[in-house]
């Protein structure tokens, strides 16, 4: 460690539920540096922030070295900022209704205990402050009347006094910026000028820790660069030395080769109690569609976005986090609104800017959501609320709900969805992660349904339920759904789909199928679609729609 | 390997459920069996005047109306929202009653009606403002409930209003049934009613539901907004039925005593939902609830305390009723949330932003 060292992390391993999500983590921060931190979804690139930020205690044995301090214990909440870091989360943690100076002094009222704000002194300061880092922004600004970029800044800019109001030798000014996916919305331009900012402020003696997805970005802006894979750091170096296809390469890990047979399996899944899964009730008719076709899909994050699944299929939907594959799904059940688009099941065609989640459940449509806990479940109902809630009409004759038969009926759903334990009565906040979206998937499949859409069904799921939950899928379609299954998370979107579309800046960008669903190919279509050029500017008007 | 650690895991969250279920018993009853020791207690020191039939007879039935205002808040406060309306609806319905009847001639069971159908008309104004412009009920509900209370003493001129036929009040007080006042069994039968509806029909689950997950439910199909605005219907008219009811007590209407209800109202609900059906606010527990209160200020009253106790006793209860709620807390979320189970929204813009105000019992079951 030299003297330049602003936070050296060691040993930084992390486990949830027994499944080691981060191992072994090493990373150093130099002053005056820009340091990149890429990997895919999954990787344990927000692990890592999440556990210097205090969020998520680390495993025992960790060492933090940062603002002259030595630390092994998990820090709690106000620590980073005695550390002298500071984090610029995605979403900024500004206030639209407040102006620039109030944004700016928000820390300060959580913590000061001064009687009196002196406005005018500190509107001085402020603007010192500003236009020492070339900024020219009034202090007397509404924040939601600026550009995003200029809100970045004054997000940035915040996060810098932090580094001195949080010291106890008063006049620190240096210190470690976190930057995570601060970039994510801003427009090329925007980024470029938050870039000069970031370079006068590595200049002026502090690191900057960058997240990104963006590898192009990354290796425009950072000195050196951390790749992470699966937990493990695979690779810190200069940035000069990498290439893009380099970084890819990285990413994805090379020796990674795609087995089909892994879990598309025919083999059917063992449930814990033995059951072959699954025996979903045969007596009820299902609907039947041969093919599933999207025309011409426009919604705020993405544009002309077309392609066909037929019976029996998993078709896999995915791209970087952000470039618009997350709102397909909910475009087509009519969870979020579309602009236009249209929807061929089978022989009938419907427009998708006017689906409703009614709707779409009558024709035979079912979606997994992303956020479990709000939209998916209810965590303090119980199982047998939460999963026999798309049939309770079929539950109501001779004038009241049958209970008994609906508990009975319940408990059977769960142990052919392999939901640990199988107990109707019991809140299903109470189940592991897993077990919860393995009852959610229970409470659609259920119905026999002719479309399952599935978005990032495994958020949140350990390994092993993951592997009954991929069964579960592949069972619905093998009894002749059409699958689409959207997620970030590349090596299992390869793993478990027939075939996948990439979309990158909010269009399709490639479609994938055979030999060639693997990670790699759907990283560099993923890449190779991104492409920051003239018609980003008119994305970026789409993605400052995003944060109002 | 990992499958078997799981296990194990769920087994020992499985034996600390069994123990909890062990006391569940006492969380079920645990307001049932404080009000059996407020009963015992005012009896051993009034023997003469607390344990006596005429005292249980009038108590039971004096707070048919408090009770009726009770089930109709159950209703929307079960769909997540606030209704802050009702005692105005029940102030307002009694004394359109007392004037249609007494000074237009209008026959008594037409008047009822209208007050009924009145309350039908305020849920739907309640319902309809808050769901179409998407405002918070709780501030939508109070300020229709102070507009209906200046309808209360426009129609009245600000004074109480007597003579309304007998024919109502033999029906509401004077006529009994095993004892008890009619007014009574009517309760009994809507907390019946009531009860069928959120247990025994899937229309019930929905409100359920809606209430406690409104993203949930929107993507399960659920029509939100049409619930949510029957919810205040049915609101609206319970309130209207406890209006009749409040007016055929006395024979007469008075233009604020009505509006005295709402708190009691509110520290019955919400006392309710820590027992029968913990965590929920559902009509036994209301009704329960309703007889622990009034027993404690009847006992009170007995033995000298001032009336100013009654305040003290429904504002203290209905604190410590919500404070005993969140006490119990919710272990199984806080430990979800630790866990990192709680995945933070990347891109995706909220949809439907939590309320601030959405009323929670704070308990799970």
């Amino acid at each position: 460690m030299t003297s330049d060292t602003l936070l050296s992390l060691r040993h930084l391993s992390k486990t949830f539920n027994g499944v080691r999500v981060l191992t072994d983590a090493t990373l150093e921060l130099q002053a005056g540096e820009i340091h990149g931190l890429v990997g895919q979804n999954g990787s344990g690139k927000s692990t890592l922030i999440k556990c210097l930020s205090g969020y998520h205690s680390p495993d025992p044995g960790w060492e933090l070295r940062a603002g002259g301090t030595f630390v092994t214990r998990a820090l709690h909440p106000g620590d980073p900022a005695r550390l002298g870091i500071s984090f610029v989360h995605q979403d900024l943690g500004v206030i639209g209704d407040m102006t620039v100076l109030e944004n700016l002094l928000l820390n300060r009222f959580a913590k000061d205990r001064s009687p009196y704000i002196g406005w005018r002194k500190e509107r001085r300061e402020a603007k010192e402050l500003l236009s020492s880092f070339d900024l020219d922004l009034d202090p007397r600004a509404k924040l939601g009347s600026l550009r995003p970029v200029e809100q970045a800044q004054v997000a940035i800019i915040r996060a810098l006094m932090q580094f001195r109001a949080s010291s106890s030798d008063a006049r620190r000014t240096s210190g470690v910026l976190v930057l995570d996916e601060a970039t994510t919305f801003l427009d090329q331009a925007g980024r470029e000028s938050l870039h000069t900012l970031l370079r006068s402020v590595a200049a002026a003696g502090s690191a900057v820790l960058f997240v990104s997805h963006d590898i192009a970005e990354i290796l425009g802006l950072a000195d050196r660069v951390t790749v992470l894979r699966d937990g493990l750091v695979v690779e810190t170096a200069a940035s000069a030395d990498l290439t893009h296809d380099d970084v890819i390469g990285l990413i994805v890990g090379g020796d990674r080769k795609v087995r089909l047979d892994d879990l598309r399996s025919d083999v059917p899944v063992q449930a814990d109690s033995g059951v072959e899964l699954p025996l979903l009730d045969r007596d009820r008719p299902r609907h039947a569609l041969t093919m599933l076709e999207v025309v011409g899909l426009d919604g705020p994050h993405i544009r002309q976005v077309s392609f066909k699944a037929a019976r029996g299929e998993i078709l896999g939907i995915t791209g970087i986090v952000g470039s618009g594959w997350e709102f397909i799904l909910e475009h087509l059940y009519g969870a979020a609104p579309a602009w236009d688009g249209r929807l061929h099941l089978g022989e009938q065609t419907f427009e998708i800017e006017a689906m409703k989640p009614k709707r779409a459940l009558e024709l035979g449509m079912v979606m997994v959501p992303s956020e479990r806990l709000i939209q998916g479940i209810i965590p303090e109902l119980t199982l047998e609320e939460n999963v026999m809630l798309p049939v309770l009409d079929r539950a109501f004759y001779r004038g009241r709900l049958r209970r008994k038969e609906m508990r009975l009926r319940c408990e059977e759903v769960l142990r052919l969805h392999a939901v640990s334990p199988p107990e109707p009565g019991r809140p299903i906040g109470t189940l592991s992660g897993g077990n919860q979206q393995k009852a959610v998937l229970g409470k659609w499949l259920q119905l026999r349904p002719a479309v399952v859409l599935l978005n990032e069904p495994t958020q949140g799921v350990d390994v092993g339920a993951r592997q009954l939950i991929f069964g579960l899928i592949r069972e619905a379609a093998n009894q002749g759904a059409i699958v689409l299954y959207a997620s970030g998370d590349w090596a299992e979107v390869s793993r478990v789909s027939d075939r996948v579309v990439v979309v990158a800046d909010g269009r399709l960008a490639e479609t994938l199928a055979g030999d060639d669903v693997t990670p790699d190919r759907i990283a560099a279509a993923s890449y190779r679609g991104t492409r920051r050029s003239a018609d980003m500017a008119k994305g970026s008007e789409m993605w400052s729609g995003v944060r109002q | 390997m990992s499958d078997n650690r799981e296990e194990r895991g769920n087994h020992t969250v499985l034996s600390a459920r069994r123990g909890r279920y062990g006391e569940s018993f006492l969380r079920r009853f645990g307001v049932v069996i404080v009000w059996a020791v407020v009963v015992i207690v005012f009896s051993a020191a009034k023997p003469h005047t607390f344990p006596t039939s005429s005292n249980f007879s009038t108590l039971f039935a004096s707070q048919a109306p408090l009770g009726i205002l009770g089930l109709a808040l159950v209703i929307p406060l079960s769909a997540g929202d606030y209704d802050l309306s009702v005692a105005s609806i029940l102030n307002f319905s009694s004394m359109l009653i007392a004037v249609l009847n007494t000074q237009h001639g209008v026959p008594v069971l037409a008047a009822a009606l209208l007050g009924i159908v009145f309350g039908a008309v305020v849920g739907l104004a309640n319902g309809l403002i808050c769901v179409l412009a998407d405002i918070d009920p709780f501030i939508v509900t109070l300020g229709v409930g102070t507009f209906v209370d200046g309808l209360t003493l426009w129609i009245s001129k600000s004074a109480p209003i007597s003579g309304v036929s007998q024919n109502l009040v033999n029906g509401v007080v004077i006529d009994r049934f095993l004892g008890l006042s009619l007014e009574f069994w009517y309760l009994i039968i809507l907390a019946v009613v009531v009860w069928y509806f959120f247990d025994f029909t899937p229309s019930g689950r929905r409100v359920l539901i809606v209430g406690r997950g409104r993203e949930v439910a929107r993507l399960s199909g659920l029509r939100v907004k049409r619930i949510r605005v029957l919810s205040f219907v049915a609101s609206g008219v319970l309130s209207g039925l406890a209006g009749v009811v409040y007016v055929g007590t006395s024979g007469s209407a008075d233009p604020s005593a009505g509006t005295a209800l709402l708190l009691p109202a509110f520290a019955a609900v919400f006392l309710g939902a820590t027992t029968i059906a913990v965590g929920r606010f559902n009509p036994w527990g209301t009704l329960v609830a309703v007889y622990f209160l009034t027993t404690g200020i009847n006992g009170l009253a007995q033995i000298g305390v001032s009336t100013f106790v009654q305040q003290l006793f429904y504002g203290g209860a209905l604190v410590i009723a919500v404070l005993l709620s969140s006490l119990v807390g919710r272990p199984s979320l806080r430990k979800a949330k630790a866990a990192g189970q709680v995945t933070q929204p990347a891109a995706v813009p909220p949809g439907d932003p939590p309320s601030g105000t959405r009323p929670s019992t704070g308990i799970t079951t």
